[in-house]
C-alpha cells in the first residue's frame, strides 16, 4: 500500500493534481463570492471540456501510437454539417443520420491512414491536407456557406438537455467516452498494443502485432470521435455551421501533451489526459470568472502549451539525472 | 544535348510546369479573361502573401525544420506597425521596429527548438497561439486603420505597370534566396544539414547555428509580409493572414521541397506558388464555388505528394535494376 | 620527414563489453597497415576513436610523437585524418562535386561558391580515378559502387596524411577495386599512412605491408605481410583459448526428423538458400556481417518479402505473410538489434515478455495481469534475470538481461515455439551471461525445439551448434558438422569466394 502511494507521489498524475489544486485554489480565492467553485460554474467548466475531450481521446490514442492526427476537428465540422443538411432535406430518422455522420468520420480517418501507411506521407502533412482542406472544404460545400438550423427535437435534446435538469447529456457522453477508452487503453490487449506500437513499432511487428492495422483502426477511431465532437457541437448550437470544431484540435492536443502524452509516442494515459483537459478548461473558465478579457485566453492557452512542453522537458531531464544517480549509487 | 533534354524532362519542375500549362490552357479555354492583364495582376496580388511566406518557410523546410508561427507573426507585425504609426512613429522607423520584432520571434522559436529540444511544429504553434491572443488584446479585436498615404503606396504602386510592388518584392526575394541557396556556401549548407545531419556534424558544420539563422530570417520575412499587407489594406487586422503559413508550406511542397529536408529549390517553389495561386484564381474565374476551391487545394496537395511518392519509388526501382 | 601514427594503450568499454583493451601499435608513413579480426574484435571502435567520433576511456593517439585530443570529428579532420566509414556520409540530393568538397566548398567574393573552381577540382579528382561520372551528377542517382567511390574521393580530396578505410570494397565491383588499389599504391608512394580494415584475405595480401590482428578488443599480434600466410593469420584471429565453457555444456543429442526445410529461397540479399532444420537440432549459421544470414531468417519469418522459394514446416508447405503468421505456426525470431527491433524499452519486463501471447492472457475482454505476472516471474526465475521486480523498465537493464527477456518471451509457458531463430544472441553481452545463453540454447534443443543460431563469433557457433552452415554474399558456401568443424575451415568458407567454395565442395 505504501508502495502504491509512493509510486503515485512520484507519478506525472500527482504533479498534475498539484497543479490543478493550486489553480483551483487561486481562482476560488480571487473569484467574486468564491463563485469559481459554485455548482453552476463547475458544470460550466465540465461543459466546456466536452468537445476537447472527444478530440483529445481520439487524437491522444494516435499520439500514443507514435503518429499525429490534425484532422478530427475539421472532420467534426464536416460531419456536423452533413447532419444538419440531412436532417433538413431528408426524412431520415435522426439515429440513422447520426450513424451515417459517424461513418463519414471513419472514412476520413481511413483516408488518412491510407496516405500514411501506403503512400508513406508524414502524418502531420497528410492529416493537415485531409483535415483543413478537404474535410474543411467539404463542410463549406455541404452547408453552402450558410449556417443551417437544426430543427430535430431529439438532436436538440442531446445537445442541450440535462438529466434531472442539471447534468447535461453532453457531459455524460464525453465522460463515458473518456472512461471507456481509458479502460480499453489500460486493461485490454488492444490498449496494450497501442503502447507497444508507439514504443517500438518494429519490435511490435516482430512479435506478431500489426502496426499497420493498428494505425488504420486508430485513425478511423480518431475520425469517428472527431465526427461525434462535431455532432455534439452542432446539437448544442442547434445549427450546422462553417467552422464548427475546426479550432478545437490544437487545444485538445495541448491538453493531451500537458496530461503526459509525449509526441514521440508510447507514453501517457487517459487519466493524465483528463487532468490536462480539466486544467485547460478550468484555466480558461477561471479567466472568464475573474473578468479577464476573452482575448487573453488565447494568449494564456498558448503559454500553457509552452509551459506543458517545458514541464515535459524538465521532468525528462530530471528522470535522466535521477537514473544516472541511481546507477552510481548501485541501485 | 540528348542528356540535357532528358534531364529537363526528368526534373520535378518539368512536371509542375506541364500541370501549370495545362491548367492555364483549360482556364483560358473556359474563360478568356483568365489571361487578361487585370486578372494576371489579381493573380500576382494574391501570390505575394503565400509566395513571400514560402521563401522563408522553404529555407526552413530544406534544413529540416518548420515554422507555424509565421502567419501570426506577420499578422502581429501588421497590427504593431499600424499602432506605432498611429502613435506618431514615422513609417520607416515603424517598419524597422516591426522587422526587429520578427527577428526576436525567430530567436524565440529557435530557442525552443534548438536549446530546449521541442518539436518545431508544436512549439511554433504555441508561439502562434500567444500572438493570436496578444493581437486581439492590443486591438480589442478591432481593425487598426492607417492614415498615412506614403505608407499605403508600399502596397499599391505597380512596378512596370504590371507588377504590384509587394509581388515585385516577392520576386526579388525569391531570386535573391534562390541565388543564396544555389550559389553560396551558406545556402549549400542548408541542404547538407537537412539531407544528412550526421555527416554535417562529422564535417564540423553546426546544424543549430544554421537553423537559428533561418528561424530569425523567417520571422523577419513574415513581418515584412504583414507590413506590406497592412499597407495594401490601409489597416492592421488581428484576423489577417490566418492559415497562410500552411498555404506557404503547400506551395513549397508542391514546388518540390521535401518535407523531411534536404531538397528543393526556389525555382520549383516559384512554380508551386504560381500553380497554387493561378489554380485558385482560375477556379474563381471559371465560376467554381469558393467552397470547392478549398477542397481543390487539398486534392492538389495530396496529388502532388502522391506523385512524388511514385516518382521516388520508380527511381529506387531503376537504381536497383541497373 | 616521415610521418608516424601511434595508438597508445587505448581502452574503451561499453556497458557489459570491453571493446578495446590496452591496444597499442604504430604505423609509419608510406605503409599500408591492414586491421583484421572477427566481428566484434574492436576494429570499428578503433576507427571511431581515430576519427574523433568517440573518445577512449584511456590511452590516446599521437601523430609524429605529438599527443592528440579529438573533442569532435572536426578536430580529427583538422589533424589531417580521414576515415571512410561503411555507412556512406553523402547527401543524396546534391551533386558529386558538392559532396566531394563537402566541408570546404571553394568560395569567391561574399560567400559565393566558385562553381568553375569546384568543377575543375572535381574533374581533376575524377581524372585520377578514371570513373565515368560527371561533377554535376546527383549522387542519389549513381550506382552504389559509384557512391562508395565518391566517398573515397571525398577523403582523397582532403589530401589527409592519414586515411583509414573500413571495408571499402564491400559494395564495389572488380573494376572499382582495381582503381582503388592503384590509388592506394599511389598514396603510399606519397608517404601517406593508410589503415585498411577488411575481411577479405586476398585483398589484404595484395595491398598491405603489415597486418595487425585484434581479438576481443586486444591486439594479438602484428605481422609483416610478406612473411606470413593465410593459415597463420586465421590462427591468430581465432586464438587458442577456448575454455571449458563448451565442454561443460549439457546437451541432449536427440536429433529428430526434419522440422523446417527451405528450398531455393530468394529475397533481398538472399540468392538461393536451401537448408533443413531437424527437431532438437542447433543449426549454426556462420559467416561475416552482411553475408545474408539475417536477411534469410527475416524472409522465412515473414518480416521481409520473399521473391521465390519453398518453405516446408512439419511437412506442410508454408509461406508466412507476416511475423504474426509465423508466430501462429510456432516460428519465433529474436532479432539481431535488441534495442531497435527486440524490446520496447519504455515498457516493463512483464509487458515485453507477454507481447506475443497477449491473446492468451485474457480474462474476458481484459488482460489478466496476474497471468502476465506469473509468466514474467517464471522467466525472471528460470533465466535468472537480475531485477527487483518484473515491473522494471526493460531499458534499465543490462544487455545480457535484456537478451534473457527476449528469450523468455519466446519460451514462456504460453508459447508453443517449434522453431526458434536466434540472430546474434550473444552480441554485446558479457562472458558469464554468454555461457548461460549457450546452455539455454542447448536446453531449448533438448525440449525438441529446432534452434537456428546465427553468430559471427566462430568459436561459439562451432562449439554450440550441432551442424554449421556457412554463408557468404547471400549464398551458402558450406555445411559442416560440429565434429568435423574447425575454425580454420569455417573461416575459410566464410571468406572464400563462392566460385572457389563450389569447387571445393565438388
Amino acid at each position: 500500500m505504501t508502495k502504491r502511494i509512493n509510486k503515485f507521489l512520484r507519478s506525472k498524475h500527482f504533479s498534475l493534481v498539484v497543479l490543478l489544486v493550486m489553480m483551483i485554489a487561486f481562482f476560488w480565492a480571487f473569484s467574486k463570492n468564491h463563485s469559481y467553485l459554485g455548482l453552476n460554474n463547475i458544470r460550466n467548466i465540465l461543459n466546456s471540456t466536452v468537445i476537447y475531450t472527444l478530440l483529445a481521446v481520439g487524437g491522444g490514442l494516435v499520439i500514443i501510437a507514435g503518429e499525429i492526427d490534425l484532422s478530427p476537428g475539421y472532420v467534426g465540422t464536416a460531419a456536423g454539417a452533413v447532419m444538419a443538411a440531412l436532417l433538413n432535406s431528408t426524412g431520415l430518422p435522426w439515429l440513422v443520420v447520426v450513424v451515417m455522420c459517424l461513418a463519414i468520420g471513419v472514412v476520413f480517418g481511413l483516408i488518412n491512414a491510407f496516405l500514411i501507411n501506403e503512400l508513406k506521407l508524414q502524418s502531420f502533412i497528410a492529416t493537415l491536407a485531409i483535415g483543413s482542406f478537404i474535410a474543411g472544404g467539404f463542410a463549406y460545400i455541404v452547408v453552402d456557406g450558410k449556417t443551417l438550423e437544426i430543427k430535430n427535437d431529439a438532436i436538440a435534446l442531446i445537445g442541450t438537455g440535462r438529466i434531472g435538469g442539471f447534468v447535461p447529456y453532453t457531459i455524460i457522453i464525453s465522460t463515458a467516452v473518456i472512461v471507456i477508452y481509458g479502460v480499453i487503453l489500460a486493461k485490454t490487449k488492444f490498449g496494450r498494443c497501442v503502447y507497444l506500437c508507439g514504443g517500438n513499432r518494429e519490435a511490435a511487428r516482430l512479435t506478431g502485432i500489426s502496426p499497420r492495422l493498428m494505425s488504420y483502426i486508430l485513425f478511423a477511431n480518431s475520425g469517428m470521435l472527431g465526427a461525434l465532437a462535431g455532432l455534439l457541437y452542432d446539437a448544442r448550437l442547434k445549427a450546422g455551421n462553417l467552422t464548427g470544431t475546426n479550432h478545437y484540435v490544437f487545444p485538445a492536443i495541448t491538453a493531451a501533451v500537458l496530461g503526459g502524452l509525449s509526441l514521440g509516442g508510447g507514453n501517457g494515459d487517459m487519466l493524465g489526459c483528463f487532468l490536462g483537459l480539466l486544467i485547460i478548461s478550468g484555466f480558461n473558465n477561471g479567466l472568464v470568472v475573474l473578468g479577464v478579457s476573452p482575448f487573453w485566453q488565447n494568449v494564456a492557452s498558448g503559454l500553457l502549451l509552452l509551459l506543458a512542453l517545458t514541464l515535459d522537458y524538465l521532468t525528462k531531464r530530471g528522470t535522466k539525472g535521477g537514473r544516472a544517480h541511481g546507477k552510481a549509487a548501485g541501485v | 544535348m540528348k542528356s540535357a533534354v532528358r534531364r529537363i524532362i526528368g526534373a520535378k519542375e518539368f512536371t509542375l510546369f506541364l500541370v501549370m500549362a495545362a491548367a492555364v490552357v483549360v482556364f483560358t479555354a473556359i474563360n478568356r479573361n483568365f489571361l487578361s492583364l487585370d486578372n494576371i495582376r489579381n493573380i500576382f496580388n494574391s501570390a505575394f502573401v503565400v509566395g513571400t511566406f514560402a521563401v522563408g518557410m522553404s529555407c526552413l523546410l530544406i534544413s529540416g525544420e518548420l515554422d507555424l508561427s509565421s502567419a501570426n507573426t506577420g499578422m502581429m507585425a501588421g497590427v504593431l506597425i499600424s499602432l506605432l504609426m498611429n502613435a506618431g512613429v514615422p513609417w520607416v522607423a515603424a517598419l524597422i521596429i516591426v522587422l526587429f520584432f520578427g527577428a526576436v520571434t525567430g530567436l524565440i522559436n529557435a530557442f525552443f527548438v534548438n536549446v530546449l529540444g521541442f518539436t518545431a511544429f508544436i512549439s511554433t504553434l504555441g508561439v502562434s497561439t500567444v500572438y493570436g491572443g496578444l493581437a486581439l488584446v492590443f486591438t480589442n479585436a478591432q481593425n487598426v486603420p492607417i492614415g498615412n498615404p506614403a505608407f499605403w503606396s508600399l502596397g499599391s504602386i505597380n512596378v512596370f505597370e504590371v507588377f504590384p510592388l509587394p509581388f515585385f518584392i516577392m520576386i526579388i526575394l525569391l531570386t535573391a534566396y534562390g541565388i543564396i541557396l544555389f550559389a553560396t556556401r551558406f545556402g549549400r549548407r542548408l541542404y547538407m544539414v537537412g539531407g544528412n545531419p550526421n555527416s554535417s556534424r562529422l564535417a564540423g558544420i553546426n546544424p543549430k547555428k544554421i537553423t537559428t539563422i533561418l528561424f530569425v530570417n523567417n520571422g523577419v520575412i513574415a513581418s515584412l509580409v504583414g507590413s506590406l499587407l497592412a499597407a495594401r489594406m490601409h489597416m492592421g487586422s488581428p484576423l489577417a493572414l490566418s492559415g497562410s503559413d500552411l498555404d506557404a508550406i503547400t506551395a513549397a511542397v508542391l514546388g518540390g521541397v521535401c518535407f523531411t529536408g534536404g531538397s528543393g529549390n526556389m525555382f520549383g517553389v516559384f512554380l508551386g506558388i504560381m500553380l497554387l495561386t493561378s489554380f485558385q484564381n482560375g477556379l474563381v474565374v471559371v465560376g467554381v464555388d469558393s467552397y470547392y476551391r478549398v477542397v481543390a487545394k487539398g486534392v492538389l496537395l495530396v496529388a502532388a505528394l502522391a506523385l512524388d511518392f511514385y516518382r521516388e519509388r520508380a527511381r529506387q526501382k531503376q537504381l536497383l535494376s541497373s | 620527414m616521415e610521418k608516424l601514427l601511434e595508438f597508445n594503450n587505448i581502452s574503451k568499454a561499453y556497458p557489459g563489453v570491453q571493446a578495446l583493451d590496452d591496444v597499442g601499435f604504430s604505423v609509419k608513413g608510406g605503409r599500408v597497415a591492414a586491421l583484421m579480426g572477427e566481428n566484434g574484435a574492436g576494429k570499428s571502435t578503433l576507427l571511431k576513436i581515430l576519427s574523433g567520433d568517440i573518445r577512449p576511456d584511456a590511452g590516446g593517439i599521437s601523430i609524429d610523437g605529438k599527443a592528440q585530443s579529438f573533442e569532435s570529428p572536426h578536430r580529427s579532420l583538422q589533424a589531417s585524418i580521414s576515415v571512410i566509414y561503411q555507412e556512406r556520409q553523402l547527401v543524396n540530393d546534391m551533386s558529386v562535386m558538392e559532396n566531394i568538397f563537402f566541408e570546404d566548398l571553394p568560395v569567391s567574393g561574399p560567400g559565393f561558391v566558385n562553381r568553375s573552381e569546384l568543377r575543375r577540382g572535381t574533374q581533376e579528382i575524377l581524372d585520377v580515378f578514371g570513373l565515368p561520372i560527371k561533377p554535376a551528377d546527383i549522387v542519389g542517382r549513381l550506382s552504389v559502387a559509384h557512391q562508395q567511390m565518391v566517398e573515397i574521393m571525398k577523403a582523397y580530396r582532403r589530401d589527409s596524411d592519414i586515411i583509414a578505410f573500413d571495408e571499402p570494397t564491400a559494395p564495389l565491383t572488380d573494376k572499382e577495386i582495381d582503381i582503388l588499389f592503384r590509388l592506394i599504391a599511389k598514396l603510399k608512394e606519397r608517404g601517406k599512412i593508410i589503415l585498411y580494415v577488411s575481411h577479405r584475405m586476398a585483398e589484404v595480401f595484395r595491398i598491405s605491408d603489415e597486418i595487425i590482428v585484434l581479438k576481443d578488443g586486444r591486439l594479438v599480434n602484428s605481422f609483416e605481410t610478406a612473411r606470413t600466410d593465410e593459415a597463420e593469420l586465421v590462427r591468430a584471429m581465432i586464438g587458442r583459448d577456448i575454455g571449458d565453457t563448451y565442454a561443460n555444456l549439457n546437451r541432449s543429442d536427440n536429433i529428430g526428423d526434419v522440422l523446417l526445410s527451405v528450398k531455393d529461397l530468394v529475397a533481398k540479399g538472399v540468392h538461393g538458400v536451401s537448408f533443413e532444420l531437424r527437431r532438437g537440432e542447433v543449426l549454426g549459421f556462420a559467416g561475416l556481417i552482411g553475408a545474408g544470414r539475417t536477411e534469410t531468417m527475416r524472409a522465412i519469418f515473414g518480416a521481409d518479402p520473399i521473391i521465390s522459394g519453398e518453405i516446408t514446416l512439419e511437412g506442410k508447405k508454408v509461406r508466412f505473410r507476416s511475423p504474426k503468421d509465423a508466430i501462429a505456426n510456432g516460428v519465433a525470431l529474436c532479432p539481431e538489434d535488441r534495442k531497435e527491433q527486440g524490446l520496447v524499452l519504455g515498457r516493463s519486463i512483464r509487458d515485453n515478455i507477454s507481447m506475443p501471447v497477449l491473446s492468451k492472457v485474457k480474462k474476458g475482454p481484459f488482460l489478466d495481469v496476474r497471468a502476465e505476472e506469473s509468466l514474467a516471474g517464471e522467466a525472471v526465475r528460470t533465466y535468472k534475470i537480475k531485477t527487483p521486480s518484473s515491473e522494471k523498465q526493460a531499458g534499465e537493464l543490462s544487455g545480457g538481461n535484456q537478451q534473457k527477456i527476449i528469450l523468455g518471451r519466446w519460451t514462456s509457458g504460453k508459447m508453443d515455439t517449434k522453431v526458434l531463430i536466434l540472430d546474434e544472441p550473444t552480441k554485446g553481452i558479457d562472458v558469464g551471461t554468454k555461457a548461460e545463453v549457450y546452455q539455454m540454447v542447448c536446453d531449448f534443443a533438448g525440449l525438441g525445439i529446432g534452434v537456428i543460431f546465427i553468430s559471427s563469433e566462430l568459436t561459439e557457433v562451432i562449439n554450440v551448434s550441432d551442424n554449421i552452415i556457412v554463408m557468404r554474399d547471400g549464398r551458402i558456401t558450406g555445411r559442416v558438422a560440429r565434429r568435423e568443424a574447425t575454425e580454420e575451415r569455417v573461416l575459410a568458407l566464410a571468406m572464400s569466394d563462392y566460385q572457389e567454395s563450389m569447387e571445393r565442395m565438388v
